[in-house]
Order: C-alpha cells, then sequence, then structure tokens
C-alpha cells in the first residue's frame, strides 16, 4: 500500500482567443478497490458548467462549452490516492481484448514480431501462463522501440510505430498490447501516471485467471503502487485525456505536467 | 425485426447470445459494424432499427427469400413516393382501375416511428449536405414528416442536450434526430477524430438520455454480411418462432463443413466479401477463368471469417425498358420497409430494383440499377 498525492494539469495556449469551445476530458482517475481516490479537486480556467458521465469501457469523461472568447484553457487535478494492486478485484471476461482494434491492427512489422515471439515462446516451457507471456511481450517490445520523445504522434499506430522502431510511452503499449492479442491473450491499453515521470504514462494490462494484471513496456516491469489509471480501452483512441473543438484559426501549443509523489511519513 | 432488434440489445449489453454459443464471437467483435463505444447504451425507446431495409427477391418458383437486411441507413423510400406521384398525375386511369394500396402514408410512418422514441422537442432530419447523392430524399422526408432539416453546422450540444440553432440564432431542443450520417461522422470525440460533419458531443447527449438517434449507432453489427447467416437461429433463439421467409442458402467458410463444400464448388457460388457494401466485392464463380477463381481460393483460404457464400438464387426478371426505349426483362430486387415505433409496420409499397445490365444480377444503384415503383394490391 502506498499513499500517494496526485497532480495532473494540462494547459493549452491558443495564439488568439478562440470561442464556442466544446470539450471531453478524460482526467479524474477511478476509485477503484486498488487505487482509492480522496480529496479530489477539479478546477478549470476559464469556468463553465460541465456533465460528467462514464463511457462504455468505465471511463469518467467530463463533458464542457465555454461560448466566450479566450485565449488559454486549463485544467488542474489534485488528489490523494492508496494505492495497492493487491486488491483488484475479479472482473468479467471481455472477449473484445482480444481482437484488434483501430490502433494495434498489424501489418508487416507487427505480424513479424508476433511470429518471432510466437515461435519463442513455443519453444520454452517457463513462459505458458498469459501473464508470463507478456511480461516476455514487454522485453521484446521494450527491446525494440527507442525512448525517443516527438519521433510519434498520438494519431501513430501501433504498426507504424514499430516500423520506426522509436516511440514513448503510448507506443510502447500499443505495440505490447498488439502483439498480446495475436497471441491470443486479452489486453487493455492503459492511460495514468506514475511516480517519476513529469508526463502522462501509458501501459497495458493482461487478463488472467479473472483478473487484469498491469505491466509497463517502457519500463519493462509489472506495475507497482506507483501507478495510478485514469482511463482504459482498446487503444490510445478509447483514452483519449482531451479532445476539444473551438471557431478560430489559431496556432496552439500544449503542455501537460502530471506529478505523483508519496507523501512524507509524517503525511501518511 | 423483433430478433434484429433483441440482437441488438444483447450484443450492447449481456451478450447472451454468444455465450450460450448461437453466433461464435468472432463474429461480433471482428464485424466493422461493432462499435464497443455504445456498449451498455440502451436507445431511449429501446428500439435499435427505426427503420429498416429488407432485401427481398423472388426466385422462379416463387419462393420469397431475404438477401440482406439493412438497418443502419437504409435509404430509397422516397422514390416510389415520387414515382406514384409522378404516374398518378400521367395517367390517373391506372389507379382507378387498379386495387393498388397508397403509399402516401409513408411519410406519416416515419414520423410516428421518430415522435414514438423522441425524448421531448423538435425532430430534425440530419443531411451531410447538398453535395450528397441522397440529399434530395434527406430534403424531401423533412418536408413530407413535418420535421427540420438540419446540416452538422445547425446541431450543438449544451448542457448535454442536442439543440437546433435557427436562422435568427435562437436554440430548439430536438428530441429525435433522423441522422443520414453514417455512424463513424456522427461524433469527432467518439468516432473518428477527423469527422468535420458531425457534432460535437452529440453521443454524450444520446448515452444521457437525452436524446434519440435514428437509427441506433452500432447497428451495422446486424446487417453484417457474416452476421445474416445466423438470423434464422435469432429468430429462433430470441422468439422462439420459426422465420417466414426463407434466407438464400448461405455457407460461411469460417466453418469446416462449409469450407469444404465451398471450395468444391466454388464455380456454382457467389461469393461476398464481409466488408464491402453496395454491391462491390461480389463475385459469382461462374464468370471467374481459372486463375482467378485459384485466386479467390486463396484469399479465402488466408482469411475464411472474411467471406460468404451463397448459391446463386435464380431470381425473377421483370419487364422494364432498355436504354433504346425497347422493352426488355432485367433482374429485380425489392427493398421493403420496416418501420418500428409503437409497433413494428411494414410500408405497403417500396422500392424496385433492378439491373441496367442484361442478366446481371447486381441491382444497386452506385452500379448503375434502376429503380421502380413497387405496388402492392388491395384485393
Amino acid at each position: 500500500m502506498r499513499k500517494l498525492a496526485l497532480e495532473y494539469e494540462t494547459r493549452l495556449g491558443f495564439s488568439a482567443p478562440v470561442r464556442d469551445h466544446r470539450f471531453q476530458l478524460r482526467c479524474i482517475p477511478p476509485d477503484l478497490p486498488q487505487q482509492r481516490i480522496c480529496d479530489l479537486a477539479f478546477d478549470m480556467d476559464p469556468a463553465c458548467p460541465t456533465f460528467e458521465e462514464v463511457d462504455s469501457f468505465h471511463n469518467h469523461v467530463m463533458v464542457g462549452h465555454i461560448p466566450e472568447a479566450h485565449a488559454s484553457f486549463s485544467y488542474h487535478m489534485s488528489a490523494i490516492a492508496f494505492v495497492d494492486q493487491s486488491l483488484a478485484r475479479p472482473s468479467p471476461y471481455k472477449p473484445l481484448y482480444r481482437y484488434q482494434s483501430a490502433l494495434t491492427r498489424q501489418g508487416p512489422a507487427l505480424e513479424a514480431l508476433s511470429g518471432e515471439v510466437r515461435a519463442a515462446i513455443g519453444t520454452s516451457r517457463r513462459v505458458d501462463s498469459p501473464l508470463e507471456q507478456a511480461r516476455y511481450v514487454c522485453s521484446v517490445v521494450h527491446e525494440r522501440i527507442a525512448y525517443v520523445p516527438g519521433a510519434t504522434t498520438v494519431r501513430t499506430s501501433a504498426e507504424e510505430a514499430l516500423a520506426g522502431g522509436r516511440g514513448v510511452c503510448q507506443d510502447y503499449a500499443q505495440v505490447a498490447v498488439s502483439v498480446c492479442r495475436a497471441l491470443g491473450l486479452l489486453a487493455k491499453y492503459v492511460a495514468g501516471v506514475y511516480a517519476a515521470e513529469g508526463a502522462t504514462h501509458a501501459w497495458m494490462e493482461i487478463y488472467q485467471a479473472g483478473r487484469w494484471h498491469g505491466l509497463d513496456p517502457t519500463n519493462d516491469c509489472a506495475i507497482d503502487d506507483s501507478y495510478v489509471k485514469i482511463a482504459n480501452g482498446r487503444d490510445y483512441g478509447d483514452c483519449v485525456l482531451e479532445i476539444g473543438v473551438f471557431s478560430g484559426e489559431v496556432d496552439q501549443t500544449q503542455s501537460v505536467h502530471a506529478r505523483v509523489s508519496e507523501l512524507a511519513a509524517d503525511e501518511q | 425485426m423483433r430478433a434484429l432488434n433483441a440482437f441488438l440489445r444483447d450484443v450492447y449489453s449481456e451478450k447472451q447470445v454468444i455465450r450460450d454459443g448461437v453466433i461464435p464471437e468472432d463474429f461480433v467483435y471482428s464485424s466493422s459494424g461493432y462499435l464497443p463505444q455504445v456498449n451498455e447504451v440502451t436507445p431511449p425507446s429501446g428500439i435499435y432499427a427505426h427503420i429498416a431495409g429488407e432485401d427481398l427477391v423472388q426466385a422462379k418458383d416463387g419462393t420469397w427469400y431475404v438477401l440482406e437486411d439493412n438497418l443502419r441507413i437504409p435509404s430509397g423510400a422516397s422514390y416510389p413516393l415520387i414515382a406514384r406521384n409522378i404516374t398518378r398525375r400521367v395517367a390517373p386511369d391506372v389507379y382507378a382501375a387498379n386495387d393498388v394500396v397508397d403509399n402516401r402514408d409513408y411519410p406519416d410512418l416515419l414520423a410516428r416511428a421518430m415522435r414514438y422514441s423522441s425524448c421531448g422537442g423538435i425532430p430534425v432530419v440530419l443531411t451531410p449536405g447538398r453535395y450528397n447523392a441522397a440529399f434530395f430524399e434527406h430534403s424531401y422526408l423533412a418536408e413530407q414528416t413535418g420535421a427540420t432539416l438540419a446540416y452538422p453546422n445547425d446541431l450543438v450540444v449544451d448542457n448535454n442536450q442536442l439543440y437546433f440553432c435557427d436562422y435568427s440564432g435562437a436554440k430548439h431542443k430536438v428530441g429525435v434526430v433522423y441522422r443520414r450520417i453514417s455512424d463513424e461522422y456522427l461524433d469527432p470525440f467518439c468516432f473518428n477524430p477527423d469527422s468535420v460533419i458531425g457534432v460535437p458531443n452529440l453521443m454524450a447527449a444520446y448515452r444521457a438520455g437525452n436524446v434519440a438517434i435514428v437509427n441506433a449507432p452500432g447497428n451495422g453489427v446486424a446487417d453484417d454480411k457474416g452476421i445474416y447467416y445466423f438470423v434464422p437461429s435469432m429468430i429462433h433463439y430470441y422468439l422462439g418462432e420459426q422465420p417466414i421467409l426463407k434466407n438464400a442458402p448461405t455457407y460461411l467458410p469460417f466453418f469446416d463443413d462449409d469450407y469444404a463444400y465451398v471450395m468444391e464448388r466454388l464455380e456454382s457460388l457467389v461469393l461476398k466479401d464481409v466488408a464491402e457494401a453496395g454491391g462491390y466485392g461480389v463475385v459469382f464463380g461462374r464468370d471467374l477463368a481459372p486463375d482467378e477463381l485459384e485466386r479467390l481460393r486463396r484469399s479465402i483460404q488466408a482469411d475464411r471469417r472474411r467471406f460468404i457464400a451463397q448459391e446463386v438464387v435464380d431470381f425473377k426478371d421483370l419487364p422494364s425498358v432498355d436504354a433504346g426505349g425497347r422493352p426488355c426483362r432485367r433482374m429485380a430486387d425489392l427493398r421493403a420497409f420496416v418501420l418500428t415505433g409503437k409497433s413494428c409496420r411494414v410500408w405497403a409499397s417500396g422500392l424496385t430494383r433492378y439491373s441496367n445490365t442484361p442478366g446481371s444480377m447486381v441491382v444497386n444503384s452506385s452500379q448503375g440499377g434502376g429503380f421502380k415503383d413497387t405496388w402492392v394490391l388491395s384485393r
């Protein structure tokens, strides 16, 4: 069990004021047995009325509209999270996660890698459970992709990222998810925050024995109690943390800041 | 229709039909029409297919077959209305002398089906715009049903509620939207983020139960060519009834027995690619050269889920006139329209589509097919 202080902030700057800004935010971590969220605070600037919904992947969605002109848009979330991954409860079997989705669809690069992994697993008797297979996939993906921020965009598919050999956490996660699905495993894409990074993070979950287990291909490890999930789905497309449209032809800048810190002993 | 609605409700909630082994999960999850984004969202009235277009053919021996269910945006209902209007003026005595059921009630049936599902507010017909091939039908049906014709820019979602903005800037609450825009373009926040003809946050308002969408998003999974095979078992499974209309005899190479049969009899079958629509991806084995047959065989082998095979139904041809105005006979099918509100109603007319190529069985208008009015006789 860890007690974490979470902070997540995004700021959009526009080169000229925009109007009629409609958006959806996925920025509130769900309250789950393995991550109890408390002392949650959320604010936006400019402020506007929002509606809260839960989407079909059980992600918390905030829907809003700012009609008046504004040159920037920012929101800030903070909370305390009690995280203990061992408390995750059983969830129903969802075959959906065995099927490739828009961003994980395989091309020659992914098919080749999946074939390689399948052959390697076939010859080793020690990797037979889904989780062991997925751990192996993580190590291979970790090896094949170099961590290069800016080499890919949020629209880059797993196939493109693998073929290019460079990417960030989103690419690692989607490539690993795609290979796991090709092996017949149930694999989910997860967006969230974790200790020791200035941006949001992405990893994957593998279904075994009635439970989802988190694995982080970017760091080639199983997730621990410093990971807090914000959204999950088939791929990045289901976990878009912020999407919006507005009127105005402007240049847009975005800065994201996430911080997860373990509360000091005397605050625990 | 009741079975297809029950199927849609089931696959977007409990998925009992998959668990009971009636339909293999592959056919649901790998269908491009299956949209997990609307999982667990029940449409306001519980109805998914308010407007269905059932494509039927009659074989030479008189048997009727269902060729296809169209549950997304079946188009063409305005054409028989227009054709009837013209012939009524040109030859009024035809209708005096024959007992043809009046078909002018379609707008009323449609308006009732829309009103039944409405969440309170005005009805609108959403068109992508005047460059769309079916724009005439969009504007005609809006006019005839008393609904407002809306372009994507006329609709906004405020406070999780859909509004129509009129020319003066006033906003009117929308209770039901008959959209003529396909699922993937409906809402850039939920489906294709590049869509510029969608309405941002429309799906959020729909999920909250504040607006009805006619037909419901996600219906594509039920009119998938692969799912078609299972419709008779669906009728049995959900309703405990036997189908009245037959399916054309269909084989799924996905199943080993069917695969063996299809491989052996490829020359005499018609093969359909499940991912294609509009008459594309349809191949008649008998028209193929030996090397093309071999290539098709290899494609089937490579992805067995991608194809369905059907016996060629030798359907009746109808009298028509060719391009030179000479009488001729052409293959035809009938699209019957079924409207569902409080109850299911079959419109006593329909769109008869015929092929413009002698001997061809592809009647789609996108492939040069023509259409006729359809008379239902009251005697």
